[in-house]
């Protein structure tokens, strides 16, 4: 009953993870048909189950479903093996092409989420998720094809594989998922992780269900067993908990060091920045305020052939140029010509200075114009810009330096220096124009980043979108790789700029990494022990009440041996392997368990079919019992055999020895067949005595009767023909002999009649009471009494009876009341039945001369008279027949009167009708 | 007497000579008793119907018109005389009248199953006795044909 339950509850978890994976299937691809990721993904910004994957947990869902409900018969069908090779093909094609970072497009049947371009993987399967089905696929074949036992441990490995896998990606999820951040790695999706926890579980339990599921095992300590299971889970939960704690704890403190040491250095770079700005302009303006230099240019402006103003020039800027690492300096004059160039390299004679630009520098003031390209060099530069006026207080302008700076000379070292060694951060420079970002300096992943890349703002992920919308701090996103990041971004004061300094998330991870995997092995560790303890716990409560069973099983008196039903390949059974015998088999059957063991029934008892198989098929497939008792040749024994079911193929037999018994039946049965042959013996003999005294009876009315005959007939011969000679005496002694005669032949012809009653056949029908008294009335009575009578026969039922005897018995009683009566004036004779509560009884009253009741019990004896031979004639053997032939019927016979007062026969005659 | 066959018309098996005595007065008292002849036993019975043994002398074609037999004879029991003399073409047309002390019912059915043409309880009483034997002997002399 309880094994039972334990069964179905199995059953009930078995069937409720298949139907989950399946359902984790379909909902992924109405994910994918209708375009609403979070149903493939479960939570939003995680990767969504792919569409193979999807199509693969259907097909294994269902499988295992089928399978939990055939597993039983062992019987698989083609068709389940076929669909479960389609599924192992399909599996292991898609993990040769993910293994080798082959994504095929047909992959998604045409269908596609609108996700970013960055989540290039999405809607591929992961190799690892191909590995569990192809896992999966193979314990199934192994179960179709071994029908559990053989393959059954291999089964067991695989399953527990996939549930640790699954746990494990589950766990890594928990945990934050490092391991999504490697970009080439398809990570298998928390919604496939948990869906093939299901999956993993269904397969496991359907493992136990071959493996267990046969076993004796009480399981009457299920509360136990509940309770350990609960015990489990809340040790789990704690361990994954601590694990869960203990990581993130760690992953913060990492984080905010990380966080901080971008920071740092960002603000460091913004320094420097602003720094090396400050120290350009402050270079410039020294330029602006030297009077003597300004006094040459406007010499060398106003007369160009002044070659000493021009030396001077020329002698100033190259001191400029070196000082301050200017790409070149250059002098131009107001109509924006360029007359000197340091150093000298021969360019466009004409610089670009915008007209808002020349407008300032008209009003006194120094600009600084930010990177641009030169579109004659194809180079990018900065330049600083100074007017030059003719008199310090005139305020016109004569002429224009221009001061370039070749970003790669000192910026860009300046800003990719990162102070600590790393492989993925950079410090970027980005400025805003209009509705995007545009980054400035050299990139680590994208060449010829400067001024051509450009972001749109709407892409916040963006740390350098974050820094240009004036966010300061942390931001973890995405960089212009589509790769995911953590930043620290600010802006770098008294300029356009804002400054990214940032780190790929996997490498930030990457130290982190290692702890999380230590973290989540070390968890699961902790959980295989739990439940190994927690299973350690329950094996023993399991052995303690194994143990009574084996205690029951060794030390029993009668023999047990437990079975296992053997099938071919039609899954037909053809033979049973005995398990295990007890000590009792082996003593009564003399067959050892180390030689019975593991063996084939028909290999063991010389038979095949081996005995009572096609019994112990019935037994093992439909649990009804069967017993039987049997001798044993061999032996010389008998034995009581019970068959009972221990679950689908399996049975045991419990033998016990009935020798004895058996003995004891047997000489029972000696003893009544010898009783009976006794009786056969005595009623024969019983018979034979019956047939003398009936050839006695038959000697009495022939042979008695011819003496008889003779004496009356010499006697009247004397009579008639010596009457003459005789006198009176003689005459009356002769009479006297004659008479006697006559009494001697009514009594042996009563005497017969008697005897008769018992010897006569015996042949019941239906006989009409009422007209059968009638008529035997109507025989005895002569006219004169039928005057003097009156005769009332009531209404009296018919009885099931011999006619001939019952009417002797209605002639003896119908006669003894109409000689005891006629004495009497006024004679009746009544005739009726009456009810009672045993059924029913004639009677037959008369108003006669009556009976003593005193002497009732002489009524009905052989030659019993109540009356004289004087007052009544009779033989006193009448009423003896008729109580004969009521005992012949079966029924009873009595007498009720009183002197003078008449009297009443009643009888029994059983089965009467009413 | 003996050797008249020819003229007996009554053979009266009977080993009782008392009965016999009884019997002979009663046919005596119809005026039957010229043509009596009576055997003791069974064989003695056979022997005259057949002619065989002392009888041998006798045609055997002159049967007695009527048998009177007694069921309980020495020798060979009146049902056997019955039955051989029923079961043989040429004696079963002769009239046979059991005349025995015995109202056993399965002596009766089993002589009117052998095919006895008369069954006769002989009463104590001899006034009856002499009634029946010689109302019987009339009958079967003298109004019961036979075919020839």
């Amino acid at each position: 009953m309880t094994t039972y339950r334990v069964k179905l509850f199995r059953g009930i978890i078995i069937q409720f993870c298949c139907l989950l994976s399946v359902l984790f299937g379909f909902s992924s691809i109405t994910a994918w048909l209708l375009d609403i990721p979070i149903l493939a993904s479960f939570l939003p910004a995680k990767v969504p189950m792919a569409m193979s994957t999807a199509v693969l947990f259907i097909i294994y869902g269902v499988l295992t479903f089928i399978q939990y409900k055939n597993i039983s018969q062992y019987k698989f069908s083609k068709k389940l093996i076929s669909i479960n090779l389609f599924g192992i093909l399909l599996a292991l094609v898609l993990f040769i092409l993910s293994i080798n970072g082959i994504h095929p497009e047909i992959e998604h049947l045409g269908l596609n989420f609108s996700h970013s371009e960055y989540e290039k993987t999405i809607g591929h399967i992961s190799p690892l998720t191909a590995l569990c089905f192809l896992f999966i696929g193979f314990s199934f074949f192994t179960i179709q094809i071994s029908k559990g036992k053989k393959f059954g441990t291999l089964t067991f490995i695989l399953s527990v594989l996939i549930v640790l896998v699954s746990a494990m990606l589950i766990l890594a999820y928990l945990f934050g998922i490092p391991i999504l951040y490697q970009g080439e790695f398809v990570p298998p999706a928390l919604s496939t992780s948990i869906a093939l926890l299901f999956l993993g579980i269904a397969l496991l339990l359907e493992c136990l269900e071959i493996w267990i599921y046969n076993e004796i095992t009480d399981v009457s300590n299920i509360k136990i067993t509940f309770n350990l299971v609960i015990v489990l889970i809340i040790i789990i939960v704690g361990i994954v908990s601590a694990g869960y704690l203990y990581y993130k704890n760690y992953e913060k403190q990492y984080r905010t060091e990380m966080e901080n040491q971008l920071r740092t250095i960002a603000d460091m770079k913004a320094g420097q920045l602003v720094q090396w700005r400050n120290e350009r302009l402050e270079g410039a303006a020294s330029l602006f305020d030297n009077e003597s230099f300004t006094g040459y240019v406007n010499d060398f402006l106003k007369n160009p052939f002044n070659i000493n103003a021009k030396r001077q020039i020329q002698i100033w800027l190259k001191k400029f140029q070196t000082v301050y690492h200017y790409n070149s300096v250059i002098l131009s004059d107001t109509l924006l010509i360029k007359r000197i160039i340091v150093p000298e390299t021969e360019e466009q004679n004409k610089s670009f200075i915008s007209k808002e630009n020349l407008e300032a520098l008209k009003s006194g003031k120094i600009l600084f114009q930010d990177f641009y390209k030169n579109q004659s060099l194809q180079k990018i530069f900065l330049k600083l810009l100074i007017p030059i006026f003719s008199d310090k207080n005139s305020k016109i302008v004569i002429g224009i330096i221009e001061l370039r700076i070749d970003p790669e000379t000192y910026l860009y070292p300046l800003i990719s220096q990162w102070p600590s060694p790393s492989r993925t951060s950079e410090t970027l420079i980005v400025r805003r124009e209009d509705s995007k970002v545009v980054f400035l300096n050299d990139l680590k992943y994208r060449k010829n980043a400067p001024l051509a890349l450009k972001i749109p703002l709407y892409k916040k992920q963006i740390p350098a979108v974050q820094a240009v919308l004036g966010y300061r701090g942390i931001v973890n996103g995405i960089d212009y790789r589509s790769v995911k990041v953590i930043a620290y971004v600010r802006e770098v004061p008294a300029s356009p700029w804002f400054i990214v300094a940032r780190m790929d998330l996997s490498e930030v991870y990457e130290p982190l990494q290692d702890k999380l995997w230590s973290t989540i092995f070390l968890v699961l560790g902790f959980i295989l022990f739990s439940v190994a303890s927690i299973g350690l716990i329950w094996r023993k409560q399991q052995m303690q009440s194994d143990a009574k069973f084996r205690l029951l099983f060794d030390n029993m008196e009668e023999g047990v041996a437990l079975h296992k039903l053997e099938f071919d390949i039609n899954n037909i059974p053809n033979d049973y392997r005995i398990i295990e015998v007890n000590k009792s088999f082996e003593q009564h059957t003399g067959i050892k368990n180390e030689t019975a063991g593991g063996k084939l029934g028909t290999v063991i008892y010389q038979m095949n079919p081996p005995p009572f198989f096609n019994e112990y098929v019935n037994v093992a497939l439909t649990s009804m019992p069967f017993s039987v008792e049997v001798y044993f040749e061999p032996l010389k024994r008998y034995f009581h055999i019970e068959a009972v079911s221990q679950g689908k193929g399996y049975f045991a037999t419990i033998f016990s020895d009935i020798t004895v018994r058996k003995k004891a039946e047997r000489d029972i049965l000696m003893m009544n067949t010898e009783l009976e042959q006794r009786v056969i013996d005595r009623t024969i003999q019983l018979e034979n005595v019956n047939k003398e005294l009936e050839s006695f009876a038959y000697s009495v009315a022939h042979d008695l009767r011819s003496p008889l005959r003779a004496i009356d007939g010499f006697s009247k011969i004397i009579y008639d023909e010596y009457f003459s000679k005789l006198d009176d005496e003689g005459k009356r002694l002769l009479n006297v002999i004659i008479n006697n005669t006559k009494k001697m032949d009514n009594l042996i012809t009563d005497l017969l009649a008697l005897s008769k009653v018992t010897r006569s056949d015996f042949n019941i029908s239906n006989v009409n009471m009422r007209i059968l008294t009638d008529s035997i009335y109507n025989e005895l009575a002569t006219n004169e009494i039928k005057d003097k009578f009156t005769l009332i026969i009531h209404t009296i039922p018919d009885a099931n009876c011999d006619t001939i005897l019952i009417r002797q018995l209605w002639n003896n009683l119908i006669s003894n009341a109409i000689k005891y009566t006629m004495p009497k004036q006024d004679c009746r004779i009544e005739i009726g039945y009456e009810k009672n509560k045993t059924g029913g009884y004639y009677y037959i009253k008369d108003n006669g001369v009556g009976f003593n009741p005193e002497y009732k019990h002489k009524l009905f004896g052989v030659f019993q008279r109540l009356h004289t031979a004087n007052e009544f004639e009779g033989t006193g053997v009448g009423l003896a027949i008729v109580k004969r032939i009521i005992q012949r019927h079966g029924g009873e016979v009595w007498a009720e009167g009183n002197l003078n007062e008449g009297a009443t026969f009643y009888f029994t005659i059983p089965g009467i009708e009413l | 007497m003996e050797n008249n066959y020819k003229e007996v018309e009554i053979l009266l098996v009977e080993d009782n000579p008392t009965d016999v005595e009884l019997t002979l007065r009663g046919l005596k008292k119809y005026h039957l008793v010229n043509n009596i002849f009576v055997v003791n036993d069974g064989v003695e019975a056979l022997d005259y119907i057949y002619a065989r043994a002392k009888f041998s002398e006798r045609d055997i074609d002159d049967f007695p018109k009527v048998i009177f037999l007694d069921l309980k004879l020495p020798k060979i029991d009146g049902l056997e005389v019955l039955r051989i003399i029923k079961s043989d073409e040429k004696t079963k047309t002769i009239p046979v009248v059991i005349l025995t002390s015995s109202n056993e019912e399965k002596d009766i059915v089993e002589s009117y199953k052998l095919g006895v043409n008369s069954y006769i309880v002989k009463p104590v009483d001899f006034d009856k006795f002499l009634k029946s034997v010689g109302e019987l002997g009339l009958y079967w002399l003298l109004l019961n044909k036979t075919p020839a």
